[in-house]
């Protein structure tokens, strides 16, 4: 025995918080925009939405293919991310899983930074898998520009959601709820001078994500830095603010 | 470089004001100086520990008893770090509890084993030595010496949630034990042991024995306090009552009541021993005595050719401690286990 200082080995660790992330979440991802791709192709193929004009995915125009390609990437990036952080720091601490995890030389901080890390990675994982399949089924595109703003948008959306979850157990609800008042906020207020105006600052710029999706999808050709950095930059000030949480709150409710 | 500047921002970390210091002065390896720690709700406020001092060296075995309720759980998660007192200082080893825990970590079982219930026990375990810092190339040797050693080969492959409470209480002891620990704290270890792995447990802690390490125990199985451990503080309402040293108790333990099982000579032992009377046949029960007196009566017996096959403290002399501090009836005590 020593009395020397040690530190857990999350650099190995890590590879099974990916397992867990590619074993649950991953799937769940998956299969809900496989639904969605569905539920948003049918009515386009069938006619039901092109005035009784039938399409084949082969014979779907580029601006079609475009739209939805952006839609669907919007969709995957808010249910992906809000898969990947669900429950990052509250279902350790509704379950007491956070008892084993913190005897151990490792601090809540790095541990769930990790998580973070790995859960981010696996959905990079399944964005180029989902990429991969819109590819071989309904046309070859695969913009360079995809993987960073997915790794972006996780950060911009993940890190508010990381946040919410080290503050109480309902982070899906309130991230979801975050994003809905965030896009009506935008809309309504964004451009008001007095104090509402303000406020709405305070929110994620939900209103400037279909300007990232748009460029990807190849509708804009002028990448859009400022909303990029904006929102990335909003996540990690949440992120940041979620890890000094974890560092000053009790890890036990009592 | 850049390890020595980590060094010196955990020191940093770790340093107490000058108020705590002065609380502490020389501190044991574990120090608690008039902790206490209230619940603030919306309603009302509840005092779970209420100015609890108490120290522990190392080399020590050092329990914790008291009813339902009375503060053992939240003690353990303030000695963990879980929890932050709300008054008063804890150290370990001169560290807040969070800062030694993240830089040595410590064994700890809690009273309730909390694994995702989808881990596979081989896989809980080696994920549990990978945050234990255990080196990578032998987690998978250490996790298999555990298994072996509490009796989980058979369960290798199965998954937490269908493990039993006493297989998975074994688990919890097994990634207790992934690391060698300076601090080892077990919340009621022997919760839904059978016999035969109770007895284990105790020779586990008696391996686990070590002048380097302290072994802290909180339980409601006072006898197995009182095997196991050289002293146990009896909590209750947040305060710490008493700390009986178990050794002193067994020998100084006043009078108490006895059972003898008479396999030969019953008429005998009643007509040596009035005060005795019959509980069960061959079975008598005997009026609080000293141990000279015991001994004595003893002697008696045997002297006149009874034959005795037991003698048992109708309760130990930890059980009439625990029972006084929490000011109960120690007659009302049933057999020990």
């Amino acid at each position: 025995m020593t009395r020397e200082h040690r530190t857990a080995r999350l650099g190995r660790y890590f590879w099974w918080q990916y397992h867990d992330y590619m074993l649950h979440q991953a799937p769940a991802t998956a299969v809900v925009l496989a639904m969605y791709a569905y539920l948003t192709l049918m009515p386009i193929l069938n006619g039901s939405m092109t005035n009784e004009r039938r399409y084949t995915v082969a014979t779907l125009p580029m601006s079609v293919v475009q739209g939805f390609f952006s839609d669907a990437m919007a969709s995957f990036i808010l249910l992906g991310t809000l898969f990947a952080t669900n429950g990052i720091v509250a279902t350790d601490r509704k379950r007491g899983f956070y008892r084993f995890y913190f005897a151990k030389p490792v601090s809540a901080p790095r541990f769930y930074t990790n998580a973070f890390i790995a859960n981010g990675s696996g959905m990079l994982t399944v964005s180029l898998l989902l990429l991969a399949a819109f590819a071989f089924t309904v046309r070859p595109v695969l913009p360079l520009s995809f993987i960073p703003v997915v790794a972006a948008m996780y950060i911009a959306f993940g890190g508010v959601g990381f946040m919410l979850s080290t503050i109480w157990r309902f982070d899906w609800l309130s991230l979801v709820t975050v994003a809905i008042v965030s896009s009506l906020g935008w809309g309504m207020w964004g451009e008001d001078k007095g104090i509402r105006g303000w406020l709405v600052h305070l929110l994620p710029p939900m209103h400037r994500t279909a300007e990232l999706y748009s460029y990807v999808a190849g509708t804009t050709t002028s990448f859009p830095w400022t909303t990029q950095l904006w929102l990335t930059g909003y996540g990690t000030v949440c992120f940041v603010i979620g890890l000094w949480i974890l560092r000053t709150r009790s890890l036990a409710t009592q | 470089m850049a390890r020595q500047r980590r060094a010196c921002r955990c020191r940093r970390r770790a340093r107490l004001t000058p108020n705590e210091r002065r609380a502490l002065g020389d501190s044991p390896f574990v120090h608690f100086a008039e902790v206490g720690k209230t619940y603030r709700g919306l309603r009302r406020r509840v005092a779970a520990v209420v100015d609890v001092s108490l120290d522990i060296q190392r080399g020590e075995v050092f329990g914790l008893a008291g009813p339902n309720g009375a503060g053992k759980s939240t003690l353990i998660a303030l000695l963990l770090g879980y929890l932050k007192p709300t008054s008063g200082a804890i150290t370990i080893g001169g560290s807040r509890p969070r800062e030694f825990v993240e830089r040595h970590g410590v064994g700890y079982l809690s009273e309730l084993v909390t694994i995702p219930p989808r881990w596979r026990l081989e896989e809980a375990l080696s994920r549990y030595a990978l945050l234990a810092g255990v080196e990578t190339k032998r987690v998978r040797q250490r996790v298999a010496e555990l298994v072996e050693r509490l009796g989980l080969v058979e369960h290798w492959g199965k998954q937490i949630r269908q493990l039993s409470k006493g297989n998975l209480q074994r688990v919890g002891l097994a990634q207790a034990l992934l690391h060698d620990e300076q601090l080892v704290i077990l919340d009621e270890p022997t919760h839904g042991l059978d016999p035969v792995w109770t007895q284990r447990f105790r020779e586990i802690v008696g391996d686990l024995r070590h002048p380097e390490r302290a072994i802290f125990i909180a339980s409601h199985n006072l006898d197995e306090l009182q095997r196991v451990a050289d002293r146990v503080a009896i909590i209750d309402h947040g305060r710490v009552q008493r700390v009986v040293q178990t050794r002193a108790t067994a020998k100084d333990s006043g009078a108490i009541p006895y059972r003898i099982v008479i396999s030969r000579g019953i008429a005998t032992a009643h007509e040596l021993l009035p005060s005795a009377r019959e509980v069960a046949p061959g079975e008598l029960a005997l009026p609080p005595l000293s141990v000279e007196a015991l001994n004595e009566s003893l002697s008696r017996l045997l002297a006149q050719g009874v034959l005795v096959a037991s003698v048992t403290p109708v309760y130990s002399s930890l059980e009439r401690e625990f029972r006084e501090a929490v000011q109960a009836d120690p007659s009302s005590l049933h057999s020990p286990a």
